[in-house]
């Protein structure tokens, strides 16, 4: 590391990987006592959750589309896999749904091998287009399921009507995963991983000619991506109580996991956490006011456009941009000719 | 706690291709985080004990009603009925000066939230506007996975819920919260199987009838099955189901699927289907000059978005449903009337949407107030009257009804008839459907 | 004699299965990106086709040639304003921008129109003509015959004009374009017109067959323009016809033999498997046969 010189009069220390660990595990911990303080409630409860929903799921993804640059449009599938596997284990032998957070996040990274080992020798657009048809073929599976193996299991189109469960149990699971998701995208952003994954998305070419395992690493990436989502799933089926093909597996999950991201700054450790508020708290509240279910798609759509015309990292790129003239005002002496 | 206040400055910069200013964002976090909860951050702790001494005193000023419906996407079209429906309801007891709870006038706020069709987004929905908007009862949504999904978050909450627009029995398991007025899509089969038995014993339908089903994958369409094949067990010497298969919502060309129905040389074809597949199959069914002696789409047949485009084509199609604006009685002339300012043509939906706001603010009525375990079990323990078919909704344990089904059947001169049952007829049916 | 009939039906419906991804080739060829907001301008041309037809009764047929031109110089402006400005950069940023654009017409569209299910009905919407056991649909046939119509002019125009063939050298070579004196800004503003002009022609047919909404089935139809482009081979017009036919056909095959509910999950397994067997299409497959 080059000596730089400390902004703001921050040290240094304080953005090391250890800084920025302890803050991701006390906002988990302010998160997490939010029904402990404040038991009644129940709106910023539901916020939390969907905004932490949101954010694994985002997280998840970025590994893989932003750290690796392969866009994905088929990721409600691992996150359909996650809350079915959950959700089908929980009702059939009643198992604890949290309990088989795990179970749902490897059998949505053995999915995810599965699928990605062919596709991901695709590149750019060609991976895309195939996991949208991944995507959608999952939804499809989901819905005839149970017609094409003569069972019951997934219910079909009728969705799956699952017992009742404590909801407050899961918002403490959901802060757990949502510090495990962050830790591991901090981890690997700042690791070997996460340089190699960068290599790829910078000239792939040129990472397999110095020696980058590109192949594996980005399966691997892929998996870890498709666990988390995985997690979100059971941690949905856990609270809603109720799955059903087009929500669980819908092309409109896939495109905001695109959005969040994309929006928040693509490859950033943060990026989809400042996402997913804005697209699950901020654009509710938009709905709310304007009464209108399009009006907050089409902001969206806007800003899609504006980030890629203009500020490729997002709403991280744009809080970077507004740092010097911010510093300057913190510390007028400082901006002080 | 300066700490803390040094840890989220020092959190507040890392290494994303420069330094990046964090303290503004997570400033930002925290000013969205405390303006989204602020519009309802807490929930109204529940009132207090029941049949307290003064029920005046525990009258709101306002109540606030809340429904998620899908206003835009597949289901728009009855979405808009229901919304219709509720509006018209609350606006009269507005203008009369509100709904009179224990002597006093109470306004209804009615806050409806448009769910795009979407099941997990209305479940999100409801939640938001129990704990966001703080309303205290919630009228019903539509269809039957949106509906169990609407049921399984009021559940959760606590909160009573009447509804109108899902008929599977699958959405009431395990309920305690929730009622439906519409009776189950297996009675809407069997009734239909009902009607056939008589028009066979009277020598117009052989006996047995080979049916050919095809229904929409949804479980509106597999219950419709089962309650045809119900039948189909109960006589067997009656109806032989020669032909049943499913089909995607949505589809765009049924010809494979309608050559292999005429393969299977049924007597009767009956299809349960949304009303813009029943109308892309009932025009491509026309076109491939296909016959049958009994034919209908569920409870679609009769409606008038179908009817108007099919025009001449849905000739003679039987439909049952829950209600037709057809049926005798003053209390279905008066409703025609006053819903006549809505311009909407009196489909099932508006009928069943009406009668839902009727009862949420009778039961508001009866218990003097919102308090939630009271509505709820007032609710569930009246005898409520209507003008659906039976004349009464007697919620049942799981909060269905079990209330009979009215049947049409379109008449060349671009009308319908009632045709069943009996008491309600207005004409003869015309079975067999005559060949052109 | 099903397996006949499922034969022609799928003739029929290829024939709109290729209009609505004749653009989806062309704009790939000039500008390397998939057009993903061809969902949206299809769309789009369904809802004026629907306007054109309230207004004056206008058959949607005609329609085309309202919406045909329209529609170019909307396609010329996303190219001009948009896709330009992101064409050096890597190809999934020119589809995540023209993402934005689906999402911004599909938000449009259903503000202004709302989500009601609609349908054009021209008096001729129950005709058929008869051949022997086998009927036809005149609307079908209207729609296929577009389809072949559309495909022979394309190609006169791709083979036989100076602007088809710059079109096509540059879906070949840019520099040796560029060397070669042909204004590369230009050829692709124009073959982004002509592609988003299809798309908008596409959505004229489809009123013809469908009964549709904002959302529906123009999202399943994109996914389906898809598979037909990547087994085409992307660039190969010839290869999205005869791809059309080979997705109508597998999706008819299967609901005639197996199940009708089986339908779209057959053109979703097909787009996985031939990317990952033959990433090159059919037409890679025709060409090893030195057909095309």
């Amino acid at each position: 590391m080059t000596a730089q010189p400390p902004r703001l009069g921050l040290p240094r220390w304080l953005t090391s990987v250890w800084t920025q660990a302890a803050l991701i595990v006390a906002i988990g911990i302010v998160i997490a006592l939010i029904p402990v303080v404040q038991p009644r409630a129940l709106n910023l409860q539901r916020l939390a959750f969907f905004v932490l929903w949101y954010a694994i799921m985002a997280t998840g993804w970025n590994i893989i589309g932003g750290y690796a640059g392969q866009i994905s449009f088929g990721h409600s599938a691992f996150l359909g896999m996650g809350a079915y596997v959950s959700g089908v284990l929980w009702y059939t032998t009643k198992i604890d749904p949290l309990l088989t957070l795990p179970v749902a996040g490897l059998a949505a990274a053995a999915y995810s091998f599965l699928v990605g080992v062919p596709t991901l020798r695709l590149r750019g657009p060609y991976f895309a287009i195939a996991t949208i048809g991944v995507g959608e073929a999952s939804r499809l599976f989901a819905v005839n399921f149970d017609d094409i193996f003569g069972v019951t299991l997934t219910k079909g189109v009728t969705g799956l009507s699952l017992p009742n469960y404590d909801a407050e149990t899961v918002h403490y699971a959901t802060a757990a995963v949502f510090v495990l998701a962050m830790l591991t995208t901090l981890w690997i952003r700042r690791g070997v991983f996460g340089t190699g994954l960068f290599a790829i998305n910078m000239d792939r070419d040129a990472a397999e000619t110095v020696g980058v395992p590109t192949a594996r690493l980005q399966v691997l990436a892929l998996a870890v991506s498709a666990f988390f989502c995985a997690m979100a799933g059971t941690l949905y089926a856990a609270r809603q109580q109720f799955l059903d093909p087009a929500s669980m597996f819908g092309f409109d999950k896939s495109i905001a996991l695109v959005l969040i991201p994309l929006v928040g700054g693509l490859g950033t450790v943060w990026g989809p956490v400042f996402g997913a508020l804005l697209y699950s708290a901020g654009l509710d509240q938009i709905q709310s006011a304007s009464r209108n279910p399009y009006l907050p798609s089409l902001i969206y759509g806007v800003l899609l456009v504006v980030i890629v015309l203009f500020e490729p990292l997002g709403i991280v790129g744009l809080l970077g941009r507004l740092r010097a003239p911010l510093g300057r005002l913190l510390r007028p002496s400082e901006g002080a000719p | 706690m300066p700490s803390a206040a040094a840890l989220i400055i020092a959190a507040s910069r890392t290494k994303v291709g420069g330094f990046i200013m964090r303290r503004l964002a997570i400033v930002a976090l925290a000013a969205i985080f405390t303006v989204a909860a602020c519009g309802g951050s807490t929930t109204p702790p529940s009132s207090g004990a029941p049949g307290s001494a003064a029920p005046a005193a525990n009258v709101p000023d306002t109540i606030k009603l809340g429904a998620s419906l899908p206003l835009t996407g597949a289901d728009s079209t009855p979405g808009k009925f229901m919304k219709d429906a509720y509006e018209l309801y609350i606006k009269q007891l507005n203008d009369a000066g509100g709904l009179v709870v224990s002597g006093k006038k109470v306004k209804i706020d009615l806050r409806i939230e448009d769910n795009k069709s979407d099941a997990a987004t209305s479940g999100q929905l409801i939640e938001k506007l129990i704990t966001q908007d703080n309303v205290d009862l919630m009228l019903g949504g539509y269809n039957t996975t949106t509906v169990a999904q609407e049921v399984k978050v009021v559940n959760r909450l606590k909160m009573p819920y009447v509804g109108g627009g899902g008929a599977s029995s699958s959405i009431y398991v395990d309920n305690q919260w929730a009622v439906g007025i519409l009776a189950s899509i297996e009675k809407l089969a069997l009734t239909q199987m009902e009607f056939i038995k008589t028009q066979q014993d009277a020598a117009k339908l052989p006996k047995p009838l080979k049916i050919a089903v095809a229904y929409e994958n949804s479980s509106h369409g597999k219950e419709f099955l089962a309650g045809i094949k119900q039948a189909e067990t109960a006589s067997p010497d009656r109806f032989k189901v020669v032909f049943s298969e499913t089909f995607d919502l949505a589809g765009k060309d049924y010809t494979s699927l309608l050559n292999k129905v005429k393969d299977a040389n049924a007597d009767a074809y009956m299809v349960d289907a949304r009303v813009n597949d029943y109308i892309t199959m009932q025009t491509q069914y026309k076109q491939l000059g296909m016959y049958h002696l009994y034919e209908t789409f569920g409870p679609r047949g009769a409606e008038k978005a179908a009817r108007d485009a099919l025009k001449a084509s849905s000739d003679y199609i039987v439909a049952a449903a829950w209600f037709d604006s057809l049926m005798p009685g003053d209390s279905v002339k008066k409703w025609l009337d006053t819903i006549k300012v809505t311009g909407d043509s009196p489909e099932w939906y508006l009928a069943s949407g009406w009668e839902v706001a009727r009862i949420l603010t009778g039961a508001i009525q009866k218990a003097g107030g919102v308090d939630k375990q009271k509505v709820r079990d007032i609710v569930f323990n009246t005898t409520w009257d209507t003008f659906f078919p039976g004349g009464s909704f007697k919620f049942g344990k799981n909060g269905q009804v079990d209330n009979d089904y009215v049947m049409t059947q379109n008449t060349p001169d671009g009308n319908r008839i009632i045709i069943w049952p009996k008491d309600l007829a207005t004409g003869t049916a015309t079975v067999p459907i005559p060949k052109k | 004699m099903r397996l006949v009939e499922a034969l022609i039906s799928a003739l029929m419906v290829a024939g709109l299965y290729a209009t609505m991804s004749y653009g989806l080739a062309l704009i790939y060829g000039v500008r390397k990106v998939i057009n993903i907001a061809n969902a949206g301008t299809m769309t789009l041309g369904a809802f004026v086709t629907l306007l054109i037809w309230q207004a004056t009764g206008l058959d949607p047929l005609l329609c085309v040639f309202i919406v045909g031109p329209l529609f170019f110089f909307v396609g010329a402006l996303i190219e001009v304003f948009l896709v330009r400005r992101v064409a050096a950069q890597a190809p999934i940023i020119s589809l995540l921008l023209l993402f934005g654009v689906l999402l911004v017409i599909q938000a449009a569209t259903s503000l202004v129109f709302g989500g009601d299910v609609r349908s054009v009905r021209p008096a001729y919407i129950e005709s058929v003509v008869k051949l022997g056991d086998i009927t036809l649909a005149y609307n079908r046939l209207a729609v296929f015959f577009s389809g072949l119509v559309i495909l022979v002019g394309l190609e006169l125009f791709l083979r036989n004009t100076f602007l088809g063939r710059a079109i096509r050298a540059l879906a070949q070579d840019v520099e040796a374009c560029q060397l070669a004196g042909i204004d590369t800004k230009r050829v692709s503003m124009i073959a982004f017109g002509i592609g988003t002009a299809l798309s908008g022609a596409a959505g004229c047919l489809l009123t013809l067959v469908f009964a549709f909404d904002p959302t529906n089935p123009f999202g399943v139809l994109q996914l389906k323009s898809f598979t037909i482009i990547v087994l085409g081979g992307l660039e190969s017009v010839v290869g999205v016809a005869f791809a059309s036919f080979v997705l109508a056909l597998a999706e008819n095959v299967t609901v005639t033999l197996w199940k009708a509910q089986l339908e779209n999950l057959v053109s979703f397994v097909l787009l996985v498997v031939v990317l990952v067997v033959m990433p090159g299409g059919l037409a890679a497959l025709l060409r090893r046969r030195g057909v095309a």
